[in-house]
């Protein structure tokens, strides 16, 4: 032993590194059990729609998680991508997969719900963004573009980084390959923007989505941010243009759903669900007018429950509840209980009140913990569904796939204004030029992973999985050309004279060592 | 397996302001420079051809490689006649080109064109899409610009394009880059 001092992180307050606390290690996870299932078992992710047609299909809980990674790696653990690196690939491996994207062929066709005017269905085409349905590509758009700026790798868009196979085992045609890469979607999307005089691009046949069409928007920027263009100062000024002329949401302040486009019609709008899942990613880039209309739309739509908890209103309850807001009376209304819930409602609201940094997300999740049946499986925290809407009591209870697998996650690992910040403040390359962990291998969670730059220290607070005892690696990149000091809980183990559990290969550290009980690792460059 | 880019541009099959069938084909050989717009047009179009015409002025003896053409989106009024009054003394390097209904909106999915007539009381208008488009002269796309480019950032834009295509390099101009 070289030396021992009693400072665990090296005369850094540790109570000012950020940390994930248990909760948020167990969405993460969660997250990471689900994208690990292998090729085909959807478990835990199933929602009431066989056809992938409804809001907890794989492809929005996939997007999800990774946008959920996303913001655990920029806003909690900004020096170890090998944290969530592996799980982000995997939610775009299986985003890839047929049973995710397959539906599309038969949504092609076209719907009479949705296009009233509509005398025959379409022929049917598999390629899954060429063309229409945004409500995939457009988030297979920002996860690849996310993953970019996140972790400075192009790999998406490498020539045919985005193949689609179409090859059902019997059809006995030739296969179908459908070959694009990062920057031929954002191309595609593009010009289906462009085509549609920037009012966005379908979802369904004939059904613009205003949320769908959000998403994009967050490929855009962050391809810019690789590409040093400015497409999404284009796109966002030129839809926000495109939108002020047709009207993007009513009187009351809620956002129109989408737009019916042979009819030219606006579908009236549907309250909390939409208006949440809108301002949530909205605030990226049109911050102020989300600022001015989220508090008049999530207006009466919420209860307060027994101990400051806090849950949606039954849509049938909101114009009640809003009417007392007016006449100055009482607005705390018993919930309409013979309204089925099913939409992920619980789930927008609350990524809503995260990324706006609203308080009341505190008695949105603590509901979920009260009501939701939280549930750990193998170290991962989620909900489980539950299509039953009210406990006897008159609580909500619903959870949908989305709402528990996903959203909650994504509420709870979020921070005030933080999708904004990954898309207004993306990393640079000074970032990417400092230590950071680049792998690790081990049964371990990173609660700290964080690299003070005035002092030249790199933070990790490990802990083993499930209390096992285990041997874990972490390799450092990116080490500075010093000499340097390890220290496990304040305690000197290693440094470059003497280093013990230290492999060094030019500016590469790898740290093996077991581990035992949560550990704050602090490895200081001098 | 599919191709995986969104095309930009192709074919058109159309008339144009002197009453003379026109396809890609008859500007090959040089850089095409297209703009989508209608005559009574009372803001976008004369912004956007005015800034057009500026920047080919400001090219000096290159614009001669350059075919300026004005596509209606408008066809039920934009005559050949009509476009060759309207260019004569606005946009003299222009060939304004029409056609049917089907001709041009043929035309419009080629070029990603939105175009959508709007009747508003009296006021008859047709919102459509602002940007200048340059094909080489091969007839394939180089780039698109928005309405918001100055003629200077154009010029130095189209210089670039036509001294990259020439092989010579790229020259140095006070212009952003190409991409829109």
């Amino acid at each position: 032993m070289i030396s021992v001092t009693g400072d665990p992180a090296a005369g850094i307050d540790l109570d000012r590194v950020p940390a994930l606390d248990d909760l948020q290690l167990g969405h993460l996870r969660h997250i990471e059990n689900l994208v690990h299932q292998v090729p085909g078992d959807w478990s835990k992710m199933g929602g009431v729609d066989p056809g992938q047609e409804l809001f907890d299909a794989y492809r929005y809980q996939l997007a999800y998680f990774a946008y959920t990674l996303g913001l655990a790696h920029y806003h909690w653990l900004p020096a170890a991508p090998s944290a969530v690196k592996p799980a982000f690939e995997k939610a775009v491996e299986k985003m890839l997969r047929r049973d995710v994207w397959g539906y599309w062929k038969e949504t092609s066709r076209g719907a009479r719900v949705l296009d009233p005017d509509i005398e025959e269905l379409r022929e049917p085409w598999t390629d899954p963004v060429v063309r229409e349905n945004i409500m995939y590509s457009g988030h297979l758009y920002a996860m690849t573009a996310l993953h970019a700026v996140l972790f400075d790798d192009d790999r998406y868009d490498r020539p045919g980084a985005l193949t689609f196979e179409w090859n059902p085992v019997f059809q006995g045609l030739a296969p179908e390959s459908h070959v694009y890469r990062r920057s031929s979607l954002g191309e595609a999307i593009y010009w289906q923007m462009v085509e549609n005089g920037w009012l966005g691009v379908a979802c369904e046949p004939n059904c613009i989505f205003i949320v769908c069409n959000q998403f994009p928007m967050l490929g855009f920027r962050f391809e810019d941010v690789r590409d040093g263009t400015a497409r999404a100062e284009e796109a966002t000024s030129a839809y926000a243009a495109a939108w002020e002329r047709r009207g993007l949401y009513a009187g009351n302040g809620s956002y129109h759903p989408f737009l019916m486009v042979r009819q030219n019609q606006l579908v009236p709008p549907r309250g909390i669900t939409n208006d949440a899942w809108v301002a949530s990613v909205m605030n990226t880039w049109n911050r102020d007018l989300v600022r001015e209309l989220f508090p008049r739309q999530v207006r009466g739509t919420l209860k307060t429950g027994p101990d400051g908890t806090i849950s949606p209103y039954a849509p049938s309850v909101v114009p009640k509840v809003r009417a007392a807001l007016d006449a100055g009376e009482p607005a705390d209304l018993p919930q309409d209980t013979t309204e089925a819930v099913v939409d992920p409602t619980f789930g927008f609201v609350a990524a809503a009140l995260s990324e706006l940094g609203d308080e009341r997300l505190r008695g949105l999740l603590a509901h979920a913990d009260r009501f939701l049946n939280p549930t750990w499986d193998n170290g991962g925290l989620y909900y489980p569904r539950n299509d039953r809407s009210w406990d006897s009591e008159g609580n909500r209870i619903q959870v949908d796939a989305m709402t528990g697998n996903a959203l909650l996650g994504y509420s709870r690992l979020n921070v005030p204004d933080g999708l904004w910040s990954l898309y207004q403040r993306p990393w640079t390359a000074e970032h990417f030029a400092e230590p950071h962990v680049s792998t690790q291998d081990g049964d371990f969670d990173l609660r700290r992973a964080y690299y003070h730059h005035d002092s030249r220290t790199l933070l990790l607070t490990a802990r083993p999985r499930d209390g096992q005892r285990g041997d874990i690696s972490l390799t450092i990149a990116n080490a500075p050309s010093r000499p340097w000091t390890l220290r496990f809980d304040g305690v000197v183990v290693a440094d470059s004279d003497n280093p013990d559990r230290v492999a060094v290969a030019g500016r590469t550290l790898c740290i093996t060592t077991a581990l035992d009980a949560e550990t704050t690792l602090t490895l200081h460059w001098s | 397996m599919s191709s995986s880019r969104a095309r930009v541009g192709g074919h058109f099959d159309l008339t144009d302001h002197l009453g003379a069938r026109v396809t890609p084909g008859t500007y090959r050989g040089r850089f095409m420079l297209v703009f989508f717009g209608f005559t009574h047009c009372g803001q976008i179009c004369p912004a956007v051809l005015g800034r057009n015409s500026r920047a080919l002025e400001l090219l000096g003896p290159d614009a001669d490689e350059i075919q300026p053409l004005y596509i209606t989106v408008d066809p039920d009024r934009d005559s050949p006649e009509v476009l060759a009054a309207y260019l004569r003394d606005r946009h003299p390097r222009y060939t304004g080109l029409t056609g049917t209904t089907a001709e041009i909106e043929a035309a419009e999915r080629a070029y990603h064109v939105f175009a959508r007539r709007a009747d508003e009381l009296d006021d008859y208008r047709v919102p459509h899409t602002s940007f200048t488009f340059l094909m080489d002269p091969g007839g394939d796309y180089v780039s698109h610009y928005a309405e918001t480019r100055t003629a200077d950032e154009l010029a130095g834009a189209l210089a670039r394009e036509i001294d990259r295509y020439r092989g010579g390099g790229v020259r140095t101009a006070t212009a952003a880059d190409g991409r829109s």
